[in-house]
């Protein structure tokens, strides 16, 4: 009844704090001591988180290498895309890393920007395919690549639109997923893509196509998730993407589209640090990085195309479209023009 | 001794005057505020330390932030997202008190089967990570979801399917998703109130409306809006949510924020917005407070009633209320629990029913050293997260207990979570696992603090006082009677804190490191394809921060 405090709650409380406390400091022991220290012989590579997890193709890419040249490589994520470059910037010379796998064009420009960088000596360079090579200084190599492209629901009873620009026709209206080009690489890649096709007249492209758009959603993944439970018929992703489905899902539901104004690309790039001391064994990495042999890794990992034009491409890469037209593309002012590009769709007016 | 002393019916005892502009009353009250203002200023330093760089020494030189700071500041989308992020923040968590302040009444008055169930569902707002809840929402109300299916088989038109982009549905899925913190917070203070202060009303002839208003309102006032202001800033925040469903109404600070930090790598106006919004925060949170001060400090005295039996009217109310809540939330939870057991591997992409989703998890892919990836994540993310959560439970002891000003207290809950993350990452030069662990600590803590200073407010001071009266030292007063009153509270706060840190990504997303925890290996799934595998693991990690609850309803009842 009465609703003070019992006596054996008031020793409880005591009590409870000390458990409390000696707990914490007990796990903090755990953990402080299960991370084991850091063997300095082993090449260190930078890279994005997804990079090194179950499904990526951190793991064998360094069994591989190391029964190769009998050099130990360690991949260590530093959290996802955006966070690898924020991590480079202001770790700067004192970078604990001799390589960096996971820059792309459109981080391209800042990443040179901070010197860092050095130029790699390739014996298979020849291999790569030539319009990969964005980098005039050599720094950053390509190797991988995937073109963005819209992905349609063959079952969604929607035809499938054939143009770029028939996106913008009315019978699509809300039946478009794209993503935001302010926080993905995806939504970045539509921006550049728009603007090489369609020059000083972007913006007017954007105005038409916003009655299309379903939803702009921050990240690629949420997007895609969407699109797969059947919100909307067309989704921007990669051209690859239809080879996961064929490879884990034995379906051929969902085809990405070939439009005739061709495509734009991101180009996943490495580059090895100047700050590195093991330049040696840094080279025989990206030698092995852009192998037929590494490359062939990649696409059922990373779900991108190898940039080595030899590599071998898994039998789930038939359902991915011949045909696509990879065109030069660059965002014209890329600290406004996705802020121009978000502010046109979500405009109140029009 | 103290036992008799508990015995002691509040008499006469000469009420401390309050402090001017605190509306704080002395004794359990006084202010010890050195060690709470100590544990903000270290919870605050990654985040200072950042705001110091960029405008001592950016790339540019100091000239240049400023100068890109009050560009920022000037842009006319600045504005524009600053009106949206508070419109949609605050009708979200208007339409929130209103769905959870039923639930609290019922929980706090009456005994009924699904009453620990209500209390437990405050976990989920924490350990979902957002995409699992948007797919949760699409599962169900979707074009192809379990609802408008049932909506169309009753005959019902299949809505246009496009509500959920809309504004509408923004302020709807923000409402579903918040309102088991009213539920928890109000519930538990609501559920000590002394039943003499509404019959003191009744007695001077006050009608049931009156007697609440005068009565029970003012005593309800501060979790009330201490529940408000927790989820006021959680919309605030609220970045995936908010751009995916009110996507193309509008656009929040936050999504500037995320831009700056990670996309363009400009810090100066990353600072510029997270200052903007910061002090926006801080407004509200002050607001609160003051009106928070305002509600009456007296909490009556006398028994508390004891939960009773509903009786036939109250019982359908309870029955409409818990058919709404299982409708309109429960729903969107069921569709993701079906999809995490559903298998989609044939042509025709037929679904059938299957562990295969768990099993795969568990036995991984092989290609990695770690074995099974959900054993291995489950027991990082157990070790981790309990760590954090234990460490954060006692700094939000410690700073409720010292009874800073609430804006101080809140500081931490005011800051973006992007710049906390990008303060965190580059705080300090210690291994990933210990960033993270402080860290995590550093984002939980405030939370306690803030629901333990809620529960403070509503003891029952007369028997601190009667303690000090009767010689104990202030610390003795609160460790032997404050403390113990609010063992409860503390509990759930703790339970609150694992959840915050069990389902926290944005930390280990930015810091790095090898250790995968559950959301994080969430993150991995979803960025893969491997969605129906993400529902698995958003399952699981649901099931373990509610089990954190469910103990701690099981051990001690609220009140």
């Amino acid at each position: 009844m009465n609703t003070l405090p019992k006596a054996t709650a008031r020793r409880r409380g005591g009590i409870v704090s000390i458990v409390l406390f000696s707990l914490a400091l007990f796990c903090g022991g755990m953990l402080a001591v299960s991370c084991g220290p850091k063997a300095p012989t082993t090449l260190q590579v930078w890279t994005y988180d997804s990079f090194v997890s179950e499904w990526g193709p951190g793991a064998q890419l360094a069994k591989l290498f190391e029964e190769k040249t009998g050099i130990k490589v360690s991949f260590v994520s530093k959290g996802d895309g955006g966070a690898l470059l924020a991590a480079l910037v202001s770790a700067g010379k004192e970078a604990e890393a001799d390589l960096v796998v996971g820059l792309d064009n459109n981080s391209m420009a800042k990443a040179l920007n901070t010197g860092l960088f050095t130029a790699a000596e390739l014996s298979n360079k020849d291999k790569l395919r030539s319009d990969l090579l964005i980098d005039p200084s050599g720094k950053l190599i390509p190797y991988d690549f995937g073109d963005f492209a819209i992905i349609w629901d063959s079952e969604s009873g929607v035809r499938a639109p054939t143009s770029l620009e028939d996106l913008t026709d009315p019978y699509y209206a809300k039946r478009l997923i794209i993503m935001d080009p302010r926080s993905s690489t995806p939504g970045l890649g539509l921006l550049a893509w728009t603007q090489a096709v369609y020059g000083q007249e972007w913006q007017d492209f954007w105005g038409r196509l916003k009655p299309s758009v379903l939803t702009m959603t921050p990240g690629w993944d949420t997007g895609y998730g969407i699109f797969t439970k059947g919100e909307a018929p067309l989704v921007l992703s990669y051209s690859t993407s239809p080879a996961y489905h064929k490879a884990y899902e034995e379906s051929e539901r969902y085809k990405a589209l070939v439009f005739p104004e061709g495509h734009a690309a991101q180009i996943e790039l490495v580059g090895v640090l100047a700050s590195s001391k093991r330049k040696k064994d840094s080279g025989k990495f990206l030698d092995f990085l852009i192998s037929a042999e590494a490359q062939s890794l990649l696409p059922e990992t990373q779900w991108m195309y190898p940039a080595n034009v030899e590599a071998k491409l898994p039998d789930s890469f038939d359902v991915v479209p011949e045909g696509i037209r990879t065109i030069q593309a660059e965002i014209a002012d890329p600290d406004k023009d996705p802020e121009v590009a978000a502010e046109i769709l979500t405009s109140t007016a029009g | 001794m103290i036992k008799e002393l508990q015995r002691t019916p509040k008499s006469g005892l000469p009420r401390p005057p309050r402090l001017a502009g605190g509306a704080r009353l002395k004794g359990p009250g006084s202010r010890r505020p050195l060690a709470a203002y100590l544990v903000v200023a270290l919870t605050l330093y990654p985040s200072l330390a950042f705001a110091a760089s960029v405008l001592l020494g950016g790339a540019g030189g100091a000239a240049e932030a400023w100068h890109e700071l009050i560009l920022a500041l000037k842009a006319p989308s600045t504005l524009a997202s600053l009106r949206f992020s508070l419109l949609q923040a605050a009708i979200s968590t208007i339409l929130a008190l209103i769905v959870g302040f039923p639930g609290a009444y019922f929980v706090a008055k009456y005994k009924f089967k699904a009453r620990r169930f209500f209390l437990s569902l405050a976990a989920v707002p924490f350990c979902l990570p957002p995409i699992l809840v948007i797919l949760s929402f699409i599962l169900y109300y979707g074009k192809n979801g379990w609802f408008s299916a049932a909506l169309s088989t009753i005959g019902l038109v299949r809505g246009p399917g496009g509500f959920l982009y809309s504004f509408g549905g923004l302020v709807f899925i923000h409402a579903f998703y918040n309102f088991p913190i009213v539920i928890q917070n109000l519930g538990s203070v609501w559920s000590r109130m002394p039943a003499s202060r509404e019959e003191a009303a009744r007695t001077l002839g006050a009608g049931p409306f009156t007697a609440f208003l005068h009565g029970t309102l003012p005593y309800l006032m501060p979790a009330l809006l201490q529940a408000a202001s927790l989820i006021f800033l959680f919309c605030f925040f609220s970045f995936t949510i908010v751009l995916v469903f009110g996507g193309m109404s509008g656009s929040t600070l936050e999504v500037g924020i995320y831009r700056a930090l990670r996309f363009t790598q400009d810090p100066a106006k990353a600072l510029a917005l997270a200052l903007l919004q910061t002090l926006t925060a801080l407004g509200a949170v002050w607001a609160f407070s003051h009106f928070d001060g305002r509600a009456t400090q007296s909490k009556g005295f006398g028994v508390v009633p004891e939960r009773k039996k509903p009786n036939l009217t109250a019982g359908i109310f309870i029955f409409l209320y818990t058919t709404t809540i299982v409708i309109f939330f429960l729903g969107p939870l069921a569709s993701l629990v079906i999809e995490a057991f559903t298998v989609r591997s044939s042509m025709a992409g037929k679904a059938v029913f299957g562990l295969d989703n768990f099993k795969r998890l568990i036995v991984g892919t092989g290609s990695s050293a770690l074995g099974s990836p959900l054993l291995v994540a489950l027991t990082q993310s157990l070790l981790l997260s309990g760590t954090a959560a234990l460490f954060a439970s006692l700094l939000g002891l410690i700073v409720a207990a010292g009874r800073p000003r609430a804006w101080i207290s809140a500081l931490p809950l005011a800051l973006s979570p992007a710049i906390i993350s990008a303060g965190w990452g580059g705080a300090f030069r210690l291994r990933p696992e210990i960033i993270i662990l402080i860290g995590q600590t550093a984002i939980a803590w405030p939370f306690v603090a803030r629901s333990l200073e809620a529960a403070m407010h509503s003891l029952d001071k007369s028997k601190n006082e009667a303690a000090r009266t009767l010689g104990a030292s202030p610390r003795q007063a609160l460790l032997r009677v404050d403390l113990p009153a609010m063992a409860p509270s503390v509990a759930s706060a703790s339970a609150f804190s694992f959840s915050l840190t069990m389902g926290d990504a944005n930390i280990p997303l930015i810091v790095g490191g090898s250790r995968e925890t559950l959301p994080l290996l969430l993150y991995r799934l979803t960025s893969s394809y491997r969605f129906s595998e993400a529902c698995a693991v958003g399952i699981i990690l649901a099931a373990f921060t509610s089990i954190a609850f469910f103990l701690k309803e099981g051990r001690g009842e609220i009140s």
